[in-house]
Parts: structure tokens; C-alpha cells; sequence
């Protein structure tokens, strides 16, 4: 195994693929979990500059939704920092993060079950930094179901949804917070080919709107058709980070997929490597 | 209520920036909200005639009831609306009794005892939420319980008030019609605050909190605070109520006013009537305690055996609650169904719901 454990300093991690800006939007300083001893993120040095759109990848249980976890705070750090705007966050309670414009969208879709999708979305509005009344934050929601396709079924509560509807609903909901920073685990998978493209399109509008996204996706034809760059993470330590073509190009990546002998017999195909574990979609969740 | 699904729809295939008026017009959340109000209000008015019957028995049940009532609504901000089940808010009614009770021994007015009450039991439930409202599910109930149970224990044992806890206090000055209107009152104004709840902001962070405590944070809203918040609201009405009742009874003792039975009362109330919704724990709070008192009049040694058989069946084949099951019947499914089509669809709907929950 190639663990390539980056030096646990506070230097800038230059070697980003992006041009180093004055101040990165996000940046984790040598992040590590522990779930009961046993590692799921390891001295993770990471940066997103503002404007961004990164992508994640990396095998089932690389640490993938245990890094979103703990940029929103869902899960406590074991150890390092994480820092938004140049301000130490790695304390803060998740709703404050939120208020500070990071929104995240829940691997396992999490929406309020009772409740009408419209109303779903209409929470995110109503708290938070946007803090609108109930009849603004009504018609925020039917902008932003309106933007994901949703509005067809908003008065429809939120357990009545189908799996690819609830991924659209997480999207809407952490929409609805006009974030920042958008944090996206998985948001495509159960979607029908045309619905990943909608879905790709959809998100390039967002990210045109200028809010920085940080996505994790299995579907390689989202991962390379948005990011501007990847970062690969295998067992909890980046094994990779670089523009989309010089990441799948690089041979710890594929073994970490693929595995080594399998590597080495397809080093000819090497641009349409897809991932093994596609549709198994589990993976540790704090 | 069914006005405004028919609403005509000015859909416009212009691609300008949508607006809310290009859609069908849907039925806004909480619909039912004024039919519930209006219900509410209803019972309670007619709950207000009670007193020209004149018979001391009825008013006795009735005063009874309309102090079940009160409980169990105050039960409802956290265990129905957050979703958090105490096990313990008898702690609340005891902590009024035993302020009322020690204030009038000392001297001094009963309503400056009950007011004391509600002050103390709702800063006790700041303090205690702060440790307590840390856990969750099973534990956070237990942990009610446990404080409950305990503070039993130590006021007998300390002796408050008398011998073993035991309160002795003089008449009332109050007749029972002035006792009746109070816990009326009382009533009132917690339902009045379940209709505030059931359609503001912090009664949506309560319900979000209630759904997923997780995705309710990510969200922004700063759920430790609301579900303390949430605690303190429980706390003060039932503080006030069980001072109103010390007064009344003229003396009690802890068994009496920290009895987990009035605890288990007010989760039972609740969860029978539709917990989390604005109607539940009045209806049931009438309906059950006639019912009980029925069943005790009746004469029969068995009548509690009766009540629970009772309570068991309701469970077991609407854990939803009266009130919600009503609600899933009203549930609209889609946007200009016709009035037929609705009943035929809240009937297979409420029928696939017993079915599903009961066998």
C-alpha cells in the first residue's frame, strides 16, 4: 500500500492542482477521525479555494462521507483543524457552520418525514443566516424546488418520495440555505442517465452562481464532466489530487479501485475506468 | 378547506423566473389548522358550561379532566412536538404543588405560591435540560424518570412541608366553580399555545428537531437550545397546574404529587390523541378520563383492567392517534382530486394505515 501521508504542518498545501490563492475557502489541517481507534480519515491536509468545484472519490469507506461529516460538524474531529474564511471552525456546532454558509446534503437521504416537501425546504430558509419570514421563506422554497424539479410534488410529504426524488429533496433543502459552500455526497446515484446530465447541468448553474462546490459521486461521468479538480482518498489518506485526467491517469488510484493485477492488465483502457462498488453504496456514516 | 385546491391555475409557459402563481394552486400546510382551532375552542367553550349544572360530582370529573387536559398539551411541546418522551414531568406538577403548598403554610398568598411555582420548575427544567436533553430515546426517559423518583424520595425523607412530606393545608378561600375556571384557563392557554406552535417558526425547529435531529442541525437551526426551550414550555404549565391542584385538594403528600402514574397519564393522553398534533391531547384527555370515570362508576373491580384494554386496543391499531388518523384521512394526495375521489382515497388510506399498524 502507497500511503502517502502528507507532513502534518501548517504550510499551505501548494501542491493543489488550483493556483494558490490568498486565502483557500476551506481548509483541513492535518484532519483525523477515529471511530473507537480505528482510523477513517488520516492527517488529511486538504484546500478548497473560493469559486471551486472539487471533486471526491475513493472506494467504499475511504473516509469520503466521514470528511463531509466533519467539515459541517456532524462528527467531532479527533485531531487537526479545519478552517472556513481563515477562521478556526473545527468547535463550532453544526447550525453555526450553516449560518457561516456551509450546507451539506446526507448520504442516506435524512429529510423530515412528516412533513411536505415544500415545508422540507422551507426550514433551511426560515433558520439559518437567511432567517426569512414563513411567507418568504415559502416562496424561496418554491424557487429552489422549482430550480431541482420539484415543485411538480411539493405538496407531497417527504417519505412518499422515490430514492432518486429524496436525493433531489437533500439537494434542495441544503439549496435552500443559500450556501457558500455546498457539499454534496452522492446526490446523483439511483439516477437515470438523463437524470445525471440534468443533474450535471444543474450544478454547473450553481456552481456558476457562484458557490464553491465540493462533490462526492460515484458516477464518473458527473465527477469528470464537473470537477475542476479531484481529490482521491483510499482508506482515509489522499492518495491523489489534480485535474480530473491526471488523477485517473495515476496508478495508486486505479489500484485503489481496481486492485493491483487488475490494474496492470488494463493499463491500455485507462480513460474509461469505472469504480467496482458503484451500486453497493454503503459506506460508514457517523 | 378544500376551497383552495381548485383554485384556477394561471400556468404561463413563458420562461421567465417562476413564481408561485404558475404552478396549480396546492393546499397550503396546516390547512387543517383553523378546523382544529375551531374544534378546540369549541370543547373548551362547552367545557365552560359545565358549572351551571350544578352537581358536584360532574364538576369534580370535569375539573379533573380539564387539569389532565392542561398536562398532557404540556407534555405535547416536548414529547409530541420534539419528539422527546419525559417520563418524569410529574417532577413539574410536584415542584408547583410543593411551592404552593410551603408558601401558603408560610403565610402567604396561594397564587404568589403558584406563580413561584411555574418560576422554580421552569428554571429547574433550564438546569436539568442541560444535562438531561444531551441523551436521547430511551435514555433521555429514563433519566426523567430517575429525577422524578428521586425528588419523591428526598422530599419524603427531608420531611418538607410535615411528616414524611405530608402537607396539611386550610380550606380554600376559592369555591370549586373559581377552582374549575382556573384549570379552564389553564387549558386554554396551553392550547392556545399548541395552535401558536403548530404554525410557527420555532414550532417548525421543534418539529425538525422531532424528524431528524441530525438534518434539523445542518439546517442551521440550533436544536440544543430549542429542545431546552421546548423543555421549559413543559415545565411551567404543569408547575402551575399542579399548584392549582395543591390549593384545591387542601393537602397532599409525595406519593400523591410526584406519582409516575401522572407522568405515564400524560405520555398516554397524548400519544392516544395524536401526539404532536394541536387537537390529540384535548379530545383524548375528555374522552379517556370520562371514559375512565365511567368505567369507575360502573361499579366493576375490574375498571382499570377495562381502561387499559381500552388504551391497548387504540395502540395497537392507531399508533397515529385519534387526531391523526382523522389527519391521514385529510391528507391531500394530489392537487384537484375531487371530493369523491378524496373519500374514497382517505378511506382505502386509513384502512391500509390500521392495517399496516395493527396485524
Amino acid at each position: 500500500m502507497s500511503d502517502v501521508l502528507s507532513p502534518p504542518t501548517a504550510s499551505e498545501p501548494a501542491e493543489a492542482g488550483s493556483q494558490q490563492g490568498p486565502q483557500p475557502l476551506l481548509e483541513l489541517r492535518g484532519v483525523s477521525k477515529f471511530f473507537d481507534g480505528l482510523p477513517a480519515v488520516k492527517q488529511l491536509d486538504f484546500a478548497v479555494q473560493r469559486g471551486e468545484i472539487v471533486g471526491i472519490i475513493g472506494p467504499n469507506g475511504a473516509g469520503k462521507t466521514t470528511m463531509i461529516g466533519l467539515i459541517s460538524g456532524s462528527l467531532p474531529l479527533s485531531s487537526g483543524q479545519i478552517r472556513y474564511r481563515g477562521l478556526d471552525i473545527s468547535r463550532l456546532p453544526p447550525h453555526r457552520r450553516a449560518y457561516l454558509g456551509i450546507a451539506r446534503t446526507f448520504q442516506v437521504t435524512q429529510p423530515f418525514k412528516g412533513l411536505s416537501v415544500r415545508e422540507n425546504v422551507m426550514i433551511g430558509a426560515l433558520f439559518g443566516r437567511r432567517g426569512l419570514t414563513q411567507a418568504a421563506a415559502r416562496e424561496a422554497a418554491e424557487a429552489v424546488l422549482e430550480r431541482v424539479g420539484l415543485a411538480a410534488k411539493a405538496h407531497f410529504r417527504a417519505d412518499q418520495l422515490t430514492v432518486a426524488d429524496r436525493k433531489r429533496l437533500e439537494l434542495a433543502r441544503a439549496l435552500a440555505l443559500e450556501p457558500e459552500l455546498l457539499l454534496l455526497d452522492e446526490v446523483m446515484a439511483g439516477l437515470t442517465p438523463t437524470e445525471v446530465e440534468q443533474a450535471i447541468a444543474l450544478m454547473r448553474a450553481i456552481h456558476a452562481s457562484g458557490v464553491t462546490v465540493l462533490v462526492i459521486e460515484h458516477v464518473m461521468q458527473a465527477i469528470m464532466g464537473l470537477s475542476q479538480r479531484i481529490m482521491v482518498l483510499h482508506q482515509g489518506n489522499k492518495i491523489a489530487e489534480g485535474p480530473p485526467e491526471q488523477v485517473l491517469a495515476d496508478q495508486r488510484v486505479i489500484e485503489a479501485y481496481l486492485g493491483e493485477r487488475y490494474a496492470r492488465e488494463q493499463q491500455s483502457r485507462l480513460g474509461t475506468v469505472r469504480p467496482v462498488s458503484q451500486k453497493e453504496g454503503k459506506e460508514e456514516q457517523g | 378547506m378544500f376551497g383552495s385546491w381548485h383554485k384556477p391555475s394561471t400556468s404561463s409557459t413563458a420562461t421567465a423566473e417562476p413564481g408561485a402563481e404558475q404552478r396549480p394552486a396546492q393546499p397550503k400546510p396546516g390547512t387543517r389548522w383553523p378546523w382544529s382551532l375551531l374544534t378546540g375552542l369549541i370543547i373548551l367553550a362547552l367545557a365552560a358550561l359545565i358549572p351551571l349544572s350544578g352537581d358536584a360530582a360532574t364538576l369534580h370529573t370535569w375539573t379533573l379532566i380539564l387539569m389532565f387536559a392542561a398536562l398532557a398539551q404540556s407534555w405535547n411541546f416536548l414529547g409530541g412536538f420534539t419528539g422527546y418522551a419525559s417520563f418524569g414531568n410529574v417532577f413539574f406538577f410536584g415542584v408547583g404543588a410543593y411551592s404552593t403548598g410551603l408558601l401558603i403554610l408560610a403565610g402567604r398568598p396561594f397564587w404568589l405560591g403558584v406563580l413561584t411555582g411555574a418560576v422554580v420548575a421552569g428554571l429547574l427544567a433550564f438546569l436539568l435540560g442541560l444535562p438531561v436533553l444531551r441523551l436521547r430515546g430511551h435514555y433521555f426517559a429514563i433519566a426523567t424518570l430517575g429525577i422524578a423518583e428521586a425528588t419523591r424520595e428526598l422530599v419524603a425523607i427531608r420531611n418538607l412541608g410535615g411528616s414524611g412530606g405530608e402537607v396539611e393545608l386550610p380550606l380554600p378561600a376559592l369555591s370549586d366553580t373559581a377552582f374549575y375556571f382556573l384549570f379552564w384557563l389553564l387549558a386554554l392557554a396551553c392550547f392556545l399555545l399548541t395552535a401558536y406552535l403548530a404554525r410557527s417558526k420555532p414550532g417548525y425547529a421543534l418539529i425538525a428537531i422531532r424528524e431528524s435531529e441530525e438534518t434539523a442541525e445542518a439546517m442551521g437551526i440550533p436544536t440544543y437550545w430549542y429542545k431546552i426551550g421546548a423543555f421549559v414550555l413543559s415545565a411551567v404549565p404543569t408547575a402551575l397546574a399542579g399548584g392549582l391542584y395543591a390549593y384545591w385538594s387542601t393537602g397532599f403528600d409525595p406519593p400523591t404529587v410526584f406519582d409516575v402514574g401522572i407522568s405515564v397519564e400524560m405520555v398516554l393522553l397524548t400519544v392516544l390523541g395524536g401526539a404532536g398534533t394541536l387537537l390529540g391531547p384535548l379530545i383524548s384527555a375528555v374522552l379517556f378520563e370520562l371514559l375512565s370515570f365511567q368505567f369507575q362508576i360502573s361499579g366493576s373491580t375490574f375498571h382499570n383492567s377495562l381502561l387499559g384494554l381500552t388504551i391497548a386496543i387504540v395502540t395497537i391499531f392507531i399508533p397515529q392517534g385519534l387526531v391523526g388518523l382523522v389527519q391521514e384521512f385529510f391528507r391531500p394526495l394530489a392537487p384537484g382530486m375531487s371530493r369523491r375521489q378524496l373519500l374514497v382515497e382517505g378511506v382505502r388510506r386509513v384502512r391500509r394505515a390500521i392495517a399496516a399498524n395493527g396485524v
